[in-house]
């Protein structure tokens, strides 16, 4: 490195406080320099962290529809331990219950060959009737995984987010419906040398996609915009000219943007600091 | 108020202080950017990613030095950690870089350290199936605490004073602590005691056919890489921002400054009463009570676990607390309330005997997690900046820090004491009837009893002298205010003068444009 003051080179395993050309204390002569830029810096840095947090209370915790949307979401999830339909052999223990903890069941007891001797042995179309309750299923399960990890991330953009959720739970509900209807058709009309008996969680997977579509909807129409603090927007833009090399921190004012807000803030803490100081010196 | 239009007003001249609207770099502003934030968060997660709460297990039951020993090997080391903690806080506090004060030693010792320190995990693969009083094993281990002790002074005492010196803002340094405290929870640093009580458990319970000492070598050995490599970059991306005098002070001044820093000397006296505790950690009573038939550790986990959120929520209670109540009444009020929570254990403990069944003292830790976790956030926040303060105190009254050396004198109250003390607790546990290597869970039913009292309401008593100087804290928030006005003026001078000093025409100043 050099020497700020002479330019002077110092090596870098020279420690010593005082430039060896010109005896200035590196230390106090960078001083101010170095806490200035950082007081920019972290200025800006705070700014773009602060619109983050702005924008996750926006996507989470910024109005009720957004607490509602975060529990529809989870639900969506549980709601799959409900079973969709039953899959029997012969009537007796099922085979397979079209539902997360059933598949967990399946694999975990062995019987997925069992399963699949089934399906090979019916004739078309009765083994692809015998499959549709379960393909809707995983669907419908895949399309709520997608909406809880849209949900996660939705705090980086929130509109094209809501968007994304709202028109993933329209197809979820097209799929569950479409679930639930052939699970009843299924089960009334049979699929021949195997027993399907419908139950209620595509039902159930259907309402949580309509609130979710609902929900989404609602947020789109009433919009959703978090709450910045004055010049943080600026503030990021900066920081990325700053960044890119397009602007230097040293030709930035301190503090680089102030609101009367924080200024009025700043001038009380200075007026108290003041008072007490005066007051300590009376004691 | 636009920004444009208000930029030349807010140009400063550092040497004038600012233009009448009170802008001071020293104060009023924030320092620590992102990349260091992040950095300090892990440098704070590291403290904790380790074992150090199965340490005396490991010595115990693995490594095996005899009671006796261990006592006389302490009477030594402490004496010689006394010695040294002296001379070493001289030095880093006469010590002046063009990096800082305290960096040097961070950034230089954190490697060698790290390496050396990795030799502790394997004594038991060094001298393997020796008895707690094979001679070449009680002189490597003396030894190699003796240089790890050395060498780690400098780097204890470099890295606390360096805490206070980040920032010069105290709210940012609040702040740091508050979010370093909040966050490395979810961060995962207890996770090693959990797997390592989880593997603990599996092995002494026989349903893994592995040796404790292997157990102890590798997460040990996992931990302390990692632990180190984040310390390593936060010394790296850090930086002093609090200025040190230009002048060392003499070391007469350094030792007068302990006695003349009122609040250092009473949290000296504090750490001193307090030091007269006598007890053994609360896991020893567990594991050696329920830990032959049960996954004790697994269980506390989990009973804790419970009210693992309590923890963080607390830290929403600091500012409003901090508002309300003066810091005297926060670090008084904490002390008392925790004091009662682990009496209420006792009791509970005393019950129809039920410290000998399972159920209900589990019940009960879960009740005492709970209730600590109310005031966690308060308690970790509080004692951090109190130091921080009195570190700032010294220079409001002296003109200079000295970090290390009242950071010294602290400790050596502690090891001076603890000197004593350790060889007391070690006594104690023979006294008791303790027996070492034994297997978990078959110690007598007295030494059950005693472990029970060792860990509750034997160090309560003890120990309560503590909280009275704790009552006379002197830095109220009016002198506070006091205190950082005056010394952000102090160092905006100091440094302007010193630039006036050393310009080329006398008359430098630097302006923001």
């Amino acid at each position: 490195m050099k020497c700020p003051k002479c330019g002077g080179e110092i090596k870098f395993f020279d420690l010593r406080p005082n430039c060896r050309h010109c005896g200035v204390n590196i230390m106090y002569f960078t001083q101010n320099d170095n806490l200035i830029r950082d007081a920019k810096r972290t200025e800006l840095e705070s700014a773009a962290a602060r619109m983050i947090i702005a924008r996750i209370k926006a996507a989470f915790v910024g109005g009720k529809a957004q607490i509602i949307r975060i529990a529809a979401a989870v639900l969506l999830l549980s709601s799959f331990l409900i079973p969709f339909a039953a899959i029997y052999r012969e009537i007796g223990l099922p085979l397979l219950n079209v539902s997360v903890l059933g598949l967990i069941s399946l694999f975990k007891n062995g019987s997925p060959a069992e399963l699949r001797d089934l399906v090979l042995s019916l004739p078309f179309p009765k083994n692809a009737v015998l499959c549709v309750v379960p393909a809707l299923f995983a669907l419908s399960a895949l399309i709520s995984v997608l909406i809880f990890a849209v949900l996660l991330l939705s705090f980086l953009d929130l509109s094209k987010s809501a968007k994304l959720m709202k028109n993933l739970a329209l197809a979820g509900a097209v799929l569950s419906l479409a679930a639930q209807a052939a699970a009843v058709v299924c089960d009334f009309a049979g699929t021949g040398g195997a027993v399907i008996k419908a139950g209620f969680g595509a039902a159930v997977c259907f309402a949580l996609f309509t609130l979710t579509f609902s929900i989404n909807s609602a947020l789109l129409k009433k919009g959703l915009e978090p709450a910045y603090r004055e010049f943080d927007p600026k503030r990021r833009e900066l920081l990325k000219k700053v960044r890119s090399g397009e602007i230097s921190l040293d030709s930035l004012p301190l503090p680089v943007f102030e609101s009367e807000e924080e200024r009025r803030e700043r001038l009380n803490d200075l007026e108290r600091a003041l008072k007490a100081e005066e007051e300590g010196k009376k004691s | 108020m636009s920004d444009n239009k208000n930029v030349k007003e807010r140009d400063i001249s550092v040497s004038g202080g600012g233009n009448g609207e009170g802008t001071n770099v020293f104060r009023s502003f924030n320092y620590v950017g992102t990349k260091e934030t992040i950095a300090y968060l892990f440098n704070d997660w590291s403290n904790s990613f380790n074992i150090e709460g199965y340490k005396q297990r490991f010595i115990w039951d693995v490594v095996k030095i005899d009671f006796d020993i261990q006592a006389i090997v302490g009477i030594f080391t402490g004496a010689w950690d006394i010695v040294n903690d002296t001379f070493i806080s001289a030095i880093v506090d006469n010590t002046r870089t063009r990096i800082g004060k305290f960096r040097p030693y961070l950034v230089l010792f954190q490697i060698p350290m790290t390496i050396i320190g990795l030799l502790y995990w394997f004594i038991p693969y060094f001298f393997p199936n020796t008895s707690g009083t094979f001679v070449a094993k009680l002189v490597f281990y003396y030894i190699f605490n003796v240089f790890t002790e050395t060498a780690g002074t400098f780097t204890s005492v470099a890295r606390s004073g360096y805490m206070s010196t980040i920032t010069p803002n105290p709210n940012e340094r609040v702040r740091l602590i508050t979010l370093a405290e909040l966050l490395t929870g979810y961060m995962g640093e207890d996770m090693p005691r959990y797997i390592f009580g989880f593997m603990y458990d599996m092995v002494t319970t026989g349903r893994w056919k592995t040796s404790l000492r292997s157990i102890f070598m590798g997460m040990g050995v996992t931990c302390a890489l990692i632990s180190s490599a984040f310390t390593f970059w936060f010394f790296l991306v850090s930086r002093e921002r609090v200025p040190q005098s230009i002048e060392r002070p003499s070391i007469k001044e350094g030792f007068k400054a302990i006695f003349t820093n009122y609040p250092v000397l009473l949290m000296c006296l504090s750490d001193f009463l307090a030091g007269f505790g006598v007890g053994t950690s609360q896991d020893n009573y567990w594991i050696d009570v329920f830990g032959q038939n049960s996954m004790i550790n697994t269980l506390k986990a989990l009973v804790s676990g419970i009210s693992g959120p309590v923890g963080s929520i607390s830290y929403a209670f600091v500012a409003p607390l901090r508002k309300r109540f003066s810091s005297k009444f926060l670090w008084v009020g904490s002390d008392i309330y925790g004091d009662a929570v682990v009496f209420g254990f006792f009791l509970l403990g005393m019950v129809n005997n039920n410290y000998l069944k399972l159920k209900p003292m589990l019940i009960g830790y879960g009740v005492t997690e709970f209730l600590s976790k109310l005031l966690f956030g308060v308690n970790k926040v509080i004692n951090a900046d109190l130091w921080n303060e009195a570190m700032d105190y010294c220079e409001w009254k002296h003109g200079y820090r000295m970090e290390a050396t009242t950071g010294v004198a602290k400790g050596l109250v502690k090891k001076l004491q603890g000197v004593f003390m350790g060889t007391i607790n070690n006594l104690v546990m023979k006294k008791v009837g303790y027996i070492q290597g034994r297997k978990v869970g078959t110690q007598d039913e007295q030494t059950k009893k005693w472990l029970f009292y060792l860990c509750t309401v034997v160090p309560l008593v003890t120990s309560t002298l503590g909280i009275v100087p704790k009552m006379l804290w002197p830095i109220t928030k009016k002198k506070r205010e006091q205190m950082y006005y005056e010394l952000s003026e102090r160092r905006s001078k100091i440094v302007s003068d010193y630039l006036h000093s050393v310009s080329d025409d006398n008359d430098y100043e630097i302006s923001e444009k």
